[in-house]
Formats: structure tokens, sequence, C-alpha cells
């Protein structure tokens, strides 16, 4: 390479990492900044000593600080511990089930020639376009008369909602790009129809349907909006209604940084783990 | 599209044996039923249901407060449309989405481009850029609280120590941008992989053919990298384009409409018509506009799009 | 490909539509079920002898760990199992929500201008069946008892009554500025920031309540600073008594306005939660500004704030600083039998009352001495109890707690404008409005005439 061209990507590749990174570590470094350090003129970068102790208050422990101070559990810990359970559980559902229905959809309409596919297809992307604002009054009168609305199956069944249509969007073009070899080989050595897909195409797709699992438990445990509505203030609240219930009257930022990071890890742990699956996503879709 | 005939081939052979299980005796049309009939079915439930009531609740008018219910028709949708306040929210919105479009495709044209390119801690980078995407929008506006914030955010940090002031990102003038970059900051991680993917096709050779005629960097670009990534782009703008035209966690959180409505996009309209106002019909209405509105522009950016794009790379195939 | 979409789409709403599905459940959704006043009729109830079922208490976000151990004591003293629910967001939106939909809301906060909407759409009983509703009402503050009266019914119990805002000074800024008298009314005050900013001892001298994300801070602070300087506001029935073309609120709004242009207030301030607003005071550096009067104990705390021991409340002399502001237990009304009711009332009672095993304060005297909270009965506000443990904290506390007990000795409540039946959404709208003319993206006339246009037409509509 030219020394000018790799002077331009490593400064671009430098201002990528800042832009990605910066917002995400400073709220990290936020979260073991000491109360009194925080928000002195100027800001500093980096405190000059360390504050670990909101986390553990936040799970609901004691801490003692550096000082030997010793701080009872956070205020919000029983929440915050509730609504990570609760976002896990909910998550896992969704995951669980939305694959179970969306690989045969996506599988029939990438590779079998079915009536009303086209159809189909379109509706998948038009329910995209619905605003989840619009639909939480009716689904809202409907879960309260099915004693559904304050409960994770409640949730369950709205997230499905959201993931399903997303997954089976991504997983036809998975399908449509696998070598159609595969059944009729399967096909050949006696596999019934099922046992095809099940047994060779469903293995020969694994690493695409991992990363239709992640995007799946990604996008249950960051839905908001119906958390909020129809979960907020009931034992089956989530995590992020449960970050937004900090928020008010009394705070303390530090903290709040410190809850935010905790509810951050599962969904960066599982991103950054699978980041080479959900890389190949095609979320173009077939043509 | 010629995967079908051959599956319709294989699909005919072994239906003619006799105990053959249930799944391949009978036709391909029907299997393929048998295999979407969950998902037609969750959708009918949990999507058709929904979309219908709506609409139900939009020709109708009900103040819960003083108890009255009523078949208004289409007098919601007329007194939005003939609304000063309603048309200005719709302008903020589109002015929004372009925001947010223009930003995340400029952050996911260039990691891309950047991400072709081989250097030292390029794998890092591919893996760190997947995590702003890994967040909920609600999630991303927490973390930009902190970085907005003149009093402990990360950019008042910054000036302040470069001998400046805090500056107020969100100003009735600045707040539009400031929302889309955080957008954009969220949403792009998703473009750069899937440009980078078609990038990655695009053969080295055309690139030194063009080298040889002479063409500069934007010239190349221009006639060697944009049409092939066309299509994933023009793919790209609809998704993150829906994206911001619906968004509604980031704008709850970070500014909830303000100051004084200056990010109060259509979304959060909908929002307060229905749950601060009550007014559920007008706000139904309102979802539908919005739904009509997004479906519409999509279809003909798509169609447009994918024209323009599609007849563009046949040529270069050729 | 846009008409296979369309055609699917009306199709399929089309055949739901005929289905049917819609119809029935539009009732749930509230309209048409509930007939407009909810009053709880029907002979006194007596106090459940004994615990029963489970009760759902919903809150907003203060002091969950409080408020759970004093569910936990009611349990154990009552055998009435509580589930305790903390509400994320927007508090207000959310609860109404829950209401129309007949959700199991046995006890809930409400501020003061939510209740008389609630209670038109039947939405909430009143305690006009609680067995101790005549010594309740006797004790409480009569401005308290006031606030809490819908058409002549007791609405709900007192959760806290305090001081919105309540006129904070940091002595550090003073000190340094060299100011050494209180203002004493609103021209004073803003002379006095303007002074401190020229002193140099601060930048920002001055925090108003100019956030409107999401209680509605600045259409609060526009009330309250209103009230303050004697501007007649609303009348009977909140029929708007002020208008773009007299001065007043004009003239305020323009001085609103000079704060904001003259950098006198901190960035971002239109922007702010309220979280923000109470932390950004903590951080010290600011002199002056109107909070809600409970916050002082935030403000002097070594773990919450920068300057404690510097933060005080400037005296009323001639004028108030601030409202009254209502914290309120209401009970939700889904149908519920007399018994439900009656163990509703007793949870109510213990949170918002005496206990009534011991006859004491218990609840109310937790959360004066130990948050500061005050309450609606001056036996709590000035029980020995809390006056030590207020003092305890409180910088000068000779001469602050008298300044203190003075701001609850007659303060101003809108009353006119929270018993309507339009309160939230006029708010919800001021909100919006209010920003504007502070930042100058619109005019202050256009703006008050809007705030005035719209409470005429919210008339129109739900009536007087």
């Amino acid at each position: 390479m030219r020394l000018g061209r790799r002077v331009i990507v490593y400064t671009g590749a430098l201002l990528l990492a800042a832009w990605t990174l910066i917002p995400l570590v400073w709220l990290a470094i936020t979260s073991v900044t000491p109360g009194n350090e925080f928000a002195r003129q100027p800001l500093p970068f980096w405190p000059s000593n360390l504050d670990l102790t909101n986390y553990p208050r936040l799970l609901g422990q004691e801490a003692t600080t550096s000082s030997g101070e010793v701080l009872a559990a956070s205020g919000h810990s029983e929440l915050i511990v509730e609504g990570l359970i609760n976002s896990a559980v909910v998550a896992l559902a969704v995951t669980v089930i939305s694959l179970a229905v969306s690989i045969p959809a996506a599988y029939a309409l990438a590779r079998l020639e079915v009536r009303w596919r086209q159809t189909g297809l379109l509706t998948i992307l038009a329910t995209r376009a619905i605003p989840p604002i619009a639909t939480t009054i009716p689904f809202y009168a409907l879960f309260s008369q099915l004693g559904l609305s304050g409960t994770r199956t409640g949730l369950v069944i709205a997230h499905l909602t959201i993931v399903v249509p997303l997954l089976v969007w991504i997983g036809t073009s998975f399908f449509a790009s696998l070598p159609v070899g595969l059944e009729r080989m399967a096909r050949v050595d006696g596999c019934s129809r099922f046992q095809a897909v099940s047994k060779v195409v469903v293995p020969a797709s694994l690493p695409s349907i991992t990363a239709m699992a992640v995007i799946a438990f990604l996008t249950s445990w960051n839905e908001f909006t119906f958390a909020l509505i129809f979960n907020t203030g009931s034992a089956a609240q989530t995590f992020p209604p449960a970050l937004a219930s900090m928020f008010f009257q009394v705070s303390v930022p530090t903290e709040v940084a410190a809850a935010t990071c905790l509810g951050l890890l599962p969904p960066l742990v599982l991103a950054a783990v699978f980041q080479r699956y959900i890389r190949k996503v095609n979320f173009v879709g077939i043509q | 599209m010629t995967v079908t005939t051959e599956v319709r081939d294989l699909a005919a052979a072994p239906a003619a044996r006799p105990r053959t299980p249930f799944s391949s005796r009978i036709s391909t049309n029907r299997f393929g039923l048998l295999l979407i009939a969950p998902v037609v079915l969750l959708t009918v439930a949990i999507v058709v249901y929904p979309v219908a009531y709506s609409l139900y609740i939009s020709v109708t008018s009900s103040n819960p407060i003083t108890g009255t219910t009523r078949f208004v028709g289409i007098e919601n949708y007329t007194q939005a449309l003939g609304s000063g306040e309603f048309w200005r929210t719709l302008l903020l919105t589109l002015v929004y989405v372009l925001c947010v479009t223009v930003l995340g495709t400029l952050v996911a044209l260039g990691a891309a481009l950047l991400l072709r390119e081989k250097f030292f801690g390029r794998r890092f980078l591919m893996a760190v850029i997947v995590l702003p995407w890994a967040l909920s929008t609600y999630a991303a506006a927490v973390v930009w609280r902190y970085v907005y914030s003149p009093q402990f955010g990360f950019a008042a940090a910054v000036s302040e120590h470069a001998g400046g002031s805090a500056t107020d990102f969100l100003t009735s003038s600045s707040v539009i941008p400031a929302l889309a970059a955080v957008h954009a900051w969220q949403f792009a991680p998703l473009g750069a992989y899937f440009l980078l993917a078609t990038l990655q096709m695009v053969p080295d050779d055309l690139y030194k053919l063009a080298k040889v005629d002479g063409m500069g960097v934007f010239s190349r670009f221009r006639n060697v990298t944009l049409p092939y990534i066309r299509v994933p782009l023009a793919i790209f703008l609809v998704l993150i384009g829906g994206q911001a035209a619906t968004a509604f966690d980031l704008i709850y959180f970070l500014t909830s409409g303000g100051p004084g409505g200056a990010s109060r996009t259509l979304p959060f309209f909908i929002y307060e018509e229905t749950f601060q106002n009550q007014r559920l019909g007008s706000g139904a209405a309102m979802s539908w506009i919005l739904l009509v509105v997004v479906v519409v522009v999509t279809v003909g950016y798509y169609t447009f799009a994918l024209r323009v794009g599609g007849g563009k790379t046949k040529e270069e195939d050729r | 490909m846009t008409t296979t979409r369309r055609t699917f789409l009306k199709r399929a709403s089309f055949a739901a539509l005929a289905a049917g599905i819609g119809g029935p459940l539009l009732s749930a959704c509230g309209g048409s079920a509930s007939t407009g006043a909810g009053a709880t009729s029907g002979a006194a109830l007596s106090a459940p002898s004994a615990g029963a079922g489970q009760l759902n208490m919903r809150i907003w976000g203060a002091f969950p760990d409080f408020v759970r151990s004093q569910t936990e004591a009611f349990t154990k003293a009552y055998g009435t199992k509580v589930d305790l629910g903390i509400v994320a967001g927007d508090y207000p939106a959310i609860i109404q929500n829950q209401l129309r939909q007949k959700q199991q809301l046995d006890l809930i906060y409400s501020l003061g201008h939510l209740p008389k909407a609630w209670r038109q759409a039947g939405w909430i009983h009143d305690f006009d069946r609680y067995w101790a509703k005549d010594a309740a009402m006797g004790e409480m503050l009569p401005v308290v008892r006031d606030a809490l009266t819908i058409d002549g019914r007791l609405i709900g119990l007192p959760y806290f009554a305090f001081v919105n805002g309540a006129l904070m000074a940091n002595k550090q800024v003073l000190a340094t500025a060299g100011l050494d008298s209180w203002p004493t009314t609103y021209d004073e005050l803003y002379a006095q920031v303007r002074q401190v900013k020229r002193s140099g001892a601060s930048d920002t001298p001055y925090l108003p309540s100019f956030w409107s994300a999401p209680w509605y801070g600045i259409p609060f602070g526009f009330v309250q600073e209103a009230m303050n300087r004697g501007m007649p506001l609303f009348g009977k029935g909140g029929q708007p008594e002020f208008d773009e073309s007299s001065g007043g609120v004009v003239d305020m709004l323009s001085q609103w306005r000079d704060l904001y242009s003259e950098n006198l207030v901190p960035k971002g301030v239109l922007t702010f939660q309220e979280s923000d607003w109470i932390e950004t005071y903590a951080a010290g550096g600011i002199a002056y500004s109107p909070q809600l009067q409970y916050d002082l104990r935030t403000f002097n705390d070594p773990a919450k704030s920068k300057a404690p021991g510097q933060f005080v409340a400037v005296p009323q002399q001639g004028q108030n600083w601030g409202m009254l502001h209502m914290g309120i237990y209401l009970i939700g009304n889904r149908g519920q039998s007399d018994e439900e009711l009656a163990q509703a009332y007793s949870l109510a009672e213990y949170f918002g009352y005496r206990d009534r095993t011991s006859g004491e304060f218990v609840v109310p005297t937790g959360w004066a001495a130990q948050n500061n909270l005050t309450q609606g009965y001056a036996e709590v506000n000035n029980s020995p109890q809390v006056e030590a443990a207020v003092r305890k904290w409180l910088p000068d506390a000779d001469e602050q707690w008298p300044i203190l007990k003075d701001y609850m000795a007659n303060p101003q409540y809108a009353k006119n404008l929270y018993h309507t039946s339009w309160a939230l959404e006029w708010m919800s709208h001021a909100s919006r409005e209010l920003p504007q003319a502070v930042n100058g993206d619109a005019d202050v006339k256009t703006v008050v005439r809007s705030l005035r246009e719209k409470a005429e037409k919210l008339i129109q509509e739900y009536g007087e």
C-alpha cells in the first residue's frame, strides 16, 4: 500500500473504532466513577480511583467502599435482578418458539413452489412497516380480556409478532442460497421429505440458524415499547422498563450507568461471540 | 428461481412408491402449506388481528372520560389531514428519516469500504462494530445521554479539556441531527456488514482495469463499486428509513419530543394522542396514515431502485 | 407488487372486520362501559377483621425499598398479601391505560391533577365508605383536605404534601458573589441571579423548572410562578383568566425567555429529566433553584451532593415561593366486592393515615423522618420525632426549621386547574408550548394564546 493510502486507512479505522466504542466505554467509566468525582469541572476522562460498589449493590448485595464504608444494596436492586431474569426467560422462549415456527416456513418459501408465495413474502415485509406503537392498543385490549397483560406469556406472544416475520424473511434468503443438490442427495438416500429437511438441510445451515437464534434473542431482549406498556409495574417486568424506572425523582447517574451496563452485557457478549455468523445474514432477502 | 423446477421433479418421483412417509406423499404445494401453516396462523392471530382492530378503532371516536363512543367514519382521518400540527409532525418525521438515512448510509458505506482493505486490527474492528447494533434503541438512548449531557457527557468532557465549554446538543435546531446520529450509530453496522459482503464480490481486476483507464478514486467508486452495491444499498436505505419512520423509544427517552415539540415525530405524536390524551381513534387513524406513507414510499422506492439497479447489474454481468 | 400487497391487506382486514373480532373488544377499551360519575355508593364499611387475598399496589420509582419494607410490614400485621409494582416512564399515561382496561389496581400513587378525570371515567373508588373518613379529614391540613375533596367526596388519602417550587439557595455561591439578603419577589430573584453571574461566582446561577420530560416540569413551573406572582390563571371550572393582551403571564414568559437567552440557566435544561433537574442543582455551582421541598435533604446528603450543608430554603417574605404538590393514594375501581374494597381501604389507611392497631401514623412518620417527605397531617409534620430527624441534616437548623414549617403553613394550590377532567391534557399541551416561548421558537404571545385556546377547547369538550 502506498503511504498516503495507509494513512487514510488507519485514520479511518481509528475514527470508526472511536465512533463505535467511545459511547460504550464512557458509560462503563461512568459506572465505576465515585460519586464525589462525578460531574466535576472539568470532567475527568478517568476517575482517580475506581468505585466498583454499584455492581454488587445493584445485584442486591452490600458493598464496601475503598474507605471501608459499608453501603446497603441499591433500592432498585430487586427490580433490576427481577428484570434481568424476566428478560432472559422471555428472550429464550421467544428464540425457541420463533425458530421452530420460522425455519419450516422459511424453507417452504425458499424452496417450494407454493401458491401465494409472493403474497406471503410481501405480507411479511408489510408487517415490518407497522409502527409498534400502533399495535399496542389492540394487543392491550385483547390481552386484558385474556388475562395476559402483565405476564411473561403475553410478552412472549407480543415479541413473536416482531421476531417471526423477521426470521422468516432472513431464513428465506438463507435457504434460497443453499445448493439444491442437498435435498436431492438425501432423497436418493431414502430420506422422507421431512427427514431431508431436518437431517440434511438444517445441519447444513446451522451457522445461519445460529445467527437467526441470536437475532431472535437480541430482538426480544431489547424490546421496549411492548415491555413498557404491557408489563411495567408487574412482576413480569423485563429489564428495559426496570431500567427506565430508575430515572425518575432521585437517581444516581453512576448507578444508572452501572445498571445499563448490566443490561448491555448479555447482548454485547452474544453479538461479539456470534458476530461472524451475524455478518453473513442477508437482510436483503430474495429478489 | 431455477430451484423450484428441480424440486418439483424430485417431488414427483418418490410419490409413486407405496408406504412413503406422509410428508413425501402429499403434493409439493400441500407440503409447503404444511410448513407455512404455523406462520400463517400466527400472522393471522397476532398481526392481522391488531391491524384490523386498529382499523376499526380509527373509525370511531371515544372519550373514556366522558364515556362516549361513536362511529365517525373517516372523520379521524380528515381531521388529522386537516390539522397543521399533523403536517408539521409528518414533515419532521420525513426530515428525521432523511437525516438518519444519510448519516447511516455514510457511516455504513464508509465502514464497508474501509473494512475491504487489509490493515492491522481489521479483524478486531470487524468484530466490535457489531456492538451498537446489538443494543436496543432504548439502551442506545441511555448510552448517548451520557455522551450528550452538558453536565456529565463525554462531549462536554472533551470540550472542557480543550478549554471550551459544554455544548447543548438537544436544542430545537440540533435535536433532530443529534437523535439521527444515535440512530445511525446503532443501525449502520448492519449496513456495513452487508455492503461489505457485496463489495467483496467485486473482482479486483475491475479496479486494476479502471486504474489503467486512468480513473480517479471517485470515478472508480462511481463506475466500478456503485453498480455492484446499488441493490443492497437500496435495500439498506429501505430498512433504515422504515426504522427511522417508526422510531419511538429513542425519542421517548432522550427528549420526549422536546424541546417544545422540536423532535416530536409522528410515532411520538401517536403515543401522545393514544396514551396521554386517550384519543384512541385519532391515534389509530394517524398510525394508518403513517403505515400507508411508509408502505407507499417503500414500495415505490424499492420498485424504482430495483429497476434502475437491476438493469445496471445485468449490463455489468455481460 | 403494490397492488398485491394492498389487495392482500385490504382482504385480510375486511375479513377480520367481517368476523367481528373488533367489535366486542371496544367495550373493553373503556368507552361504552363506563358511564361518567364514579361515585362509590353504599353505607360506610367497617374495617376487615382478617386479611384476605392479594392487593396490587402500583407506584412510581421513588424509594421502592422503603415502600417494600412497609408493604411487608402491612402483610405481617394484617395478613393480606401485597404485590408491589414500580411503574416506569410516563406514569400517568401508563396507569390510566391500565385503569381503562380494568386491571387490578388496588392502591396507586397519583398526583393532584389526575383523579378528577379518573373519577369521572369511573375508574377509581372514592373514600366515602371508608370507616375513618371523618377522623382522617379532620386531621388533614385544611389545604390538603380541600385538594383531596372532589365533587364533595374524599377522593383519596395523602401520600405526601410538600411545596413544589420551594426556592432553594446555595449559600456557597451566594457568599462568593457577596450577596447577603434574600430576594422577596421574582423580580428581585432574577436581579440577584444576574448579579451572581456578573460577579463570576457562577456561570449559570439559576435552575428553573423548564424541563418538560416526562412529568411536565415546565407546566408546573408556569402555574406555580404565576400563582406566586398573584396572577389569575384559572377561574371556577377551569375557565382561563389569562390572555395574550394583558401583561401578567406574557411578561413572566418574556422574563423566562431572557433568562434562557442570557445563558443564566444550565445548558440543556429544556430536555432535562426530573433526575437531571435535581442532580444538576446538587452538583453545586448554581445559586438559586425552585425545587421540590423534600429534595432539600438530597441536596444536603453527602452521598448525592457536591456541597452538603450549603443548601437552604429561602424564607417567604410577602409572597409564597412555590405551591402545594400532592401525592395521593387512590383505589382502582374494577367492580370489586365490599369485602375487597374494605381490604383496599385497609391498605390505603395503613399508608395514608394511622395504623389502626397502634393508632400511630406509622408510614407517614417514616416518610417524613427518613425522606423529608412532608405529610398531609400537621401532627406528623410537627412531631418531635420528625423535627429531630430533620434537624440532624438540616443546615442552620434553628433558622431553617421555621422557614420549612412556614412553607407548609399556607401554600397555594392550583385547584381550579387540577380539579378539571382535562388538566392532564392541558398540562401535556403546555409542556410542548412553553419551551417554545423560552427558547424563542415561538412568540410569547402566540404561546399564551395557544394555552388559552387549548383550555377553552377542552372545556367545550369536557364541560366545566
